[in-house]
């Protein structure tokens, strides 16, 4: 079980996820983009701390069940 | 029947009309073509009309019916499907400007359906860019402009099924088809005073539709009401083998053999107090009317974090689903300053979060099904606040109720729910009652709505146009 992240450190890799995206787009976004981008992040990584906060085990699958495919003959 | 009480006819009306000669399914296409042209482009609610393709299906439903060959009530009626259901042959833009010369070879399975029940199609209707996947939060995201509200013209139609809320409010179709990730048609359908139906996940092939989130999209009517939406769903469930998430029950349409009272329903109240006055009044006067006809029990939902759970899960797909366009920097032609950042970030969203989403999903649906199978149905409101002015960000006009819990725990459980016209709040705009079933529950959802309808006037009531 992951450790709740430490109280701001949803800003500091917002930022790092934020240069990531400039990295694999560079030259593509401007300053005030990149700030707008970051913020969205933080919002996604808020979302996944809240889901840390529920306890799952080990036999929580997700809801998706693969069909394995053999083509009808 | 005169122009305008042509133009705001039910279903069951218009193919009365049909049947016993008074119209045909060539004037009554010409009609709402005409109504499309002058009203429809006025709200912005149309991207394409398909004259042509109407024409040619009304015909072809007048030659059938006068040798006899009836294939049911929507034979010959109009209607318009949200512009991200594919047409063979007729631009499919799925709102955004960067795709709007895509065109498919094929219909979408929910389109072919509906010819094979003899409608006619009359327009590709407007919708919010990418159906809200890169995260809009202003009217303006759309390659036609906001959509425009029927009975307000200050005022957002609601989205993502923009112009299926907004011309079926403002009688430029009959019906319409429209599509719900989270709250795409129960938010037009309410601030637009028609009755919109999200089916149970599955119910309605998605083959054809523009992907958003293929764990969460779902395709149904807006109606003028609640029974024509059991008529168009009947038309488009079932399964197909083209979409593998199709429920293998067929759902059938049969509201003489439904019970019309005596039902259990759970009454939530979670968030009235921060909702517009209005709005919680028009819910009140609602539970007064349930009451003759429904015992009303208040119910909680059980704590989970539901819309943090739809926000990764929507972020994830939507950005996989649409990663050229993003990747690519197509993205950049969107309408929306928003929306042309708004898929980036989704593309970082770890797998493993994404699966933790869908673990707890499968907790959410148990404790969902437990509290949904206590009661026939929930209900509530379709939304905290009445359509937002067009000049308005959303978070700036609705605040925190902007969102309602059961809507991303509907969303989340797959479950189906209906809104339909409940009263007026401020500028004249309507509000909306929800009413949430079980899973595979649609009889029961609108038995409820239909009990209700009959006993209140407002699915009558139309704006002037």
């Amino acid at each position: 079980m992951a450790e709740d992240r430490a109280s701001g450190s949803v800003e500091i890799i917002a930022e790092a996820m934020a240069k990531t995206l400039e990295a694999r787009h560079a030259g593509r976004f401007t300053v005030e983009e990149i700030a707008t981008i970051r913020t969205r992040i933080g919002r996604y990584l808020a979302a996944a701390d809240k889901l840390r906060e529920y306890r799952l085990s080990n036999a929580d699958e997700p809801d998706l069940v693969f069909m394995p495919y053999r083509r009808e003959e | 029947m005169g122009s305008t009480e042509l133009a705001f006819a039910s279903i069951r009306d218009l193919a009365r009309l049909i049947r016993c000669g008074e119209t045909t399914p060539t004037a009554l296409a010409e009609y709402f073509l005409d109504r499309l042209e002058t009203v429809g482009r006025r709200l912005n609610a149309v991207v394409t009309i398909t004259r042509e393709r109407a024409l040619r299906e009304a015909r072809l439903a007048e030659e059938e019916l006068a040798a006899g060959y009836d294939r049911g009530l929507l034979h010959g009626i109009p209607y318009g499907a949200k512009d991200l259901l594919a047409t063979a042959g007729i631009p499919t833009t799925w709102g955004a400007a960067p795709l709007r010369d895509q065109v498919f070879p094929e219909d979408a399975t929910a389109i072919v359906r509906l010819r094979d029940a003899g409608a006619v199609l009359v327009g590709k209707l407007a919708m919010v860019e990418i159906a809200g996947g890169m995260g809009y939060t202003q009217p303006n995201a759309s390659l036609t402009g906001p959509g425009i509200n029927p009975w307000n013209e200050d005022a957002w139609s609601g989205g993502s099924s923009s112009g299926s809320g907004s011309a079926v409010g403002a009688g430029a179709v009959p019906f319409a088809l429209g599509s719900e990730t989270w709250g795409s048609i129960l938010v037009p359908a309410s601030y637009c005073g028609v009755a919109g139906l999200r089916p149970t996940y599955g119910r309605v092939s998605r083959r054809g539709a523009m992907a958003l989130c293929w764990t969460l999209d779902k395709i149904g009517p807006l109606c003028r009401t609640a029974d024509d939406c059991g008529l168009v769903l009947a038309a488009i469930a079932g399964p197909d083998p083209g979409d593998p998430t199709t429920l293998p029950s067929v759902f059938q349409y049969a509201p003489a053999s439904t019970r019309s009272a005596g039902f259990r329903l759970g009454v939530l109240r979670e968030g009235l107090d921060a909702m517009q006055p209005e709005v919680r009044d028009s819910f009140l006067a609602s539970l007064d009317v349930l009451a003759e006809c429904a015992t009303l029990e208040d119910v909680a939902l059980p704590d989970f974090p539901y819309g943090e759970a739809a926000t990764i899960i929507v972020g994830a797909e939507g950005a996989a689903a649409h990663e050229e366009l993003i990747e690519g920097g197509r993205i950049a032609g969107l309408t929306a300053p928003e929306c042309r950042l708004g898929g980036y970030a989704g593309t970082l969203i770890p797998a493993v979060d994404y699966l933790r989403a869908l673990r707890i999903r499968r907790h959410v649906a148990v404790a969902l099904d437990q509290l949904f199978a206590r009661h026939d149905a929930i209900v509530c409101p379709a939304t905290g606040v009445v359509a937002s002015p067009l000049s308005l960000n959303f978070d700036e006009y609705a605040g925190t109720v902007r969102r309602l819990t059961i809507g991303s725990a509907g969303n989340l459980a797959g479950l189906p729910a209906i809104s339909v016209h409940n009263g007026f709040g401020e500028r004249g705009l309507p509000t909306g009652l929800q009413i949430v079933g079980r899973t595979g529950a649609e009889s029961t959802i609108l038995a409820v709505a239909r009990a209700y309808e009959a006993r209140t006037p407002w699915h009558a009531k139309h704006p002037t146009w």
